[in-house]
């Protein structure tokens, strides 16, 4: 698993991502962390609330309220400001990241090759 | 379908510690079930390793919050009741209903946790034992003898463990499920001396001892190698007096022979564990 920097994991990258829209289920984290990774991070449930749990001990998210739908409880987390600015700090920071490789890449692929 | 799909995905949840399974574990269950698919009848791999690993990972971050004190009588507590039970399993087949009484008094106190109450009954219990090797001590019609050392440390040693945790500042001892139970249920209903049962026993002896590893490794938790080195201790002992007495078979010498690795493998593994997890933290 690729680890976009020292302290946010690529899963718990896009889980949350996936609560910057509002406060989501776990199914429902799954669903729109898989769309906004155009498929890539299929969380597994044992993944999902294993960094769910990390994150809420960190402050980055918190659980909101619950619910009982067909029978079945649902409990919605949110994310928590330090949580917003954690992620927003994260994307920065890979944005960043990401331009070094592709400026340089780019002029790497106009420069003739000497031979 | 769904149904069943539950109960397994339930099962696999017990490698969950009971606080965050009442806590999270319906939750989880209602995610895992939205996730299947409609005829879906098993977990599927990816699902189960997940959570088999997060429920490992959970007890390792929990276990390195524990005090030391903790997890020392945590694992020393677990030791004793295995030995308590197979004890009770083996008094289940003998004709001295006095002494049935006595050994699973014991053992259920050990069960729940009556640090006192089991450390009377079991020092009750090894010196019952040990009369034919203390000739000065009277001899009760209602209890069993034994002449060999080995035999008597499988009733004594129980009862220097729950010394030990009953000493002051030792934390105090957690109630433990009823389940447990069944072991001596199960050893007392089949003829585990005979064969191919006595095998079987060896086997899964075996097989448990090294799941316990894995599980104390991969959880980062040395309750579980603390407890089976405890459980070893006894057959160590009989494996040390059969030696002595005269050369055994080469089976008993190689089960012997891979016990004693075991245990200590499982102590430098509790010993690696409780250090790595020091050094986290």
């Amino acid at each position: 698993m690729v680890r976009v920097s020292s302290s946010i994991s690529e899963p718990s990258y896009f889980i949350l991502a996936a609560l910057l829209d509002g406060p989501l289920h776990g199914y429902g984290i799954i669903k729109q962390a898989a769309k906004l990774s155009d498929g890539r991070v299929r969380l597994a449930a044992g993944t999902l609330y294993g960094a769910l749990d990390r994150l809420a001990e960190q402050g980055l998210v918190l659980a909101d309220h619950q619910e009982v739908v067909e029978g079945r409880t649902r409990r919605y987390y949110r994310l928590t400001d330090p949580g917003v600015h954690a992620l927003q700090g994260e994307a920065a920071r890979m944005e960043q990241a990401a331009r070094v490789v592709t400026r340089r890449s780019g002029s790497a692929a106009t420069t003739p090759r000497l031979a | 379908m769904s149904g069943q799909l539950r109960r397994r995905y339930q099962r696999l949840l017990f490698t969950y510690p009971t606080n965050y399974r009442a806590a999270h574990g319906e939750e989880i269950l209602s995610t895992l079930l939205e996730a299947a698919r409609p005829t879906q009848r098993w977990p599927s791999l990816r699902e189960s390793t997940s959570l088999l690993l997060g429920g490992l990972r959970l007890r390792a971050r929990q276990s390195a919050k524990e005090s030391p004190t903790r997890l020392w009588t945590d694992g020393l507590h677990l030791g004793v009741l295995l030995v308590v039970l197979v004890n009770l399993g083996h008094a289940l087949q003998m004709q001295f209903p006095l002494w049935i009484v006595l050994v699973a008094v014991g053992a259920l106190a050990v069960l729940r946790g009556w640090g006192r109450t089991a450390l009377a009954a079991t020092a009750i219990a090894a010196l019952a034992v040990a009369r034919p090797l203390l000739p000065h001590i009277g001899l009760p019609w209602w209890l069993p003898g034994y002449g060999d050392w080995s035999a008597v440390g499988r009733y004594l040693w129980p009862a220097v463990v729950l010394a030990v945790l009953a000493w002051p500042g030792v934390a105090r001892l957690r109630p433990r499920s009823w389940w447990w139970l069944l072991l001596p249920a199960a050893q007392a209903a089949l003829p585990l001396t005979e064969q191919p049962w006595s095998l079987v026993k060896a086997g899964a002896e075996m097989g448990l001892l090294l799941a316990v590893l894995v599980v104390a490794a991969g959880a980062l938790d040395p309750r579980p190698a603390i407890a089976a080195a405890v459980y070893l201790v006894p057959g160590l002992l009989y494996a040390a007096e059969s030696i002595a007495e005269g050369p055994p078979s080469t089976l008993a010498l190689g089960y012997w022979m891979a016990l004693a690795v075991l245990t200590a493998t499982l102590a430098a593994t509790a010993w690696r564990i409780r250090r790595q997890q020091l050094t986290q933290h």
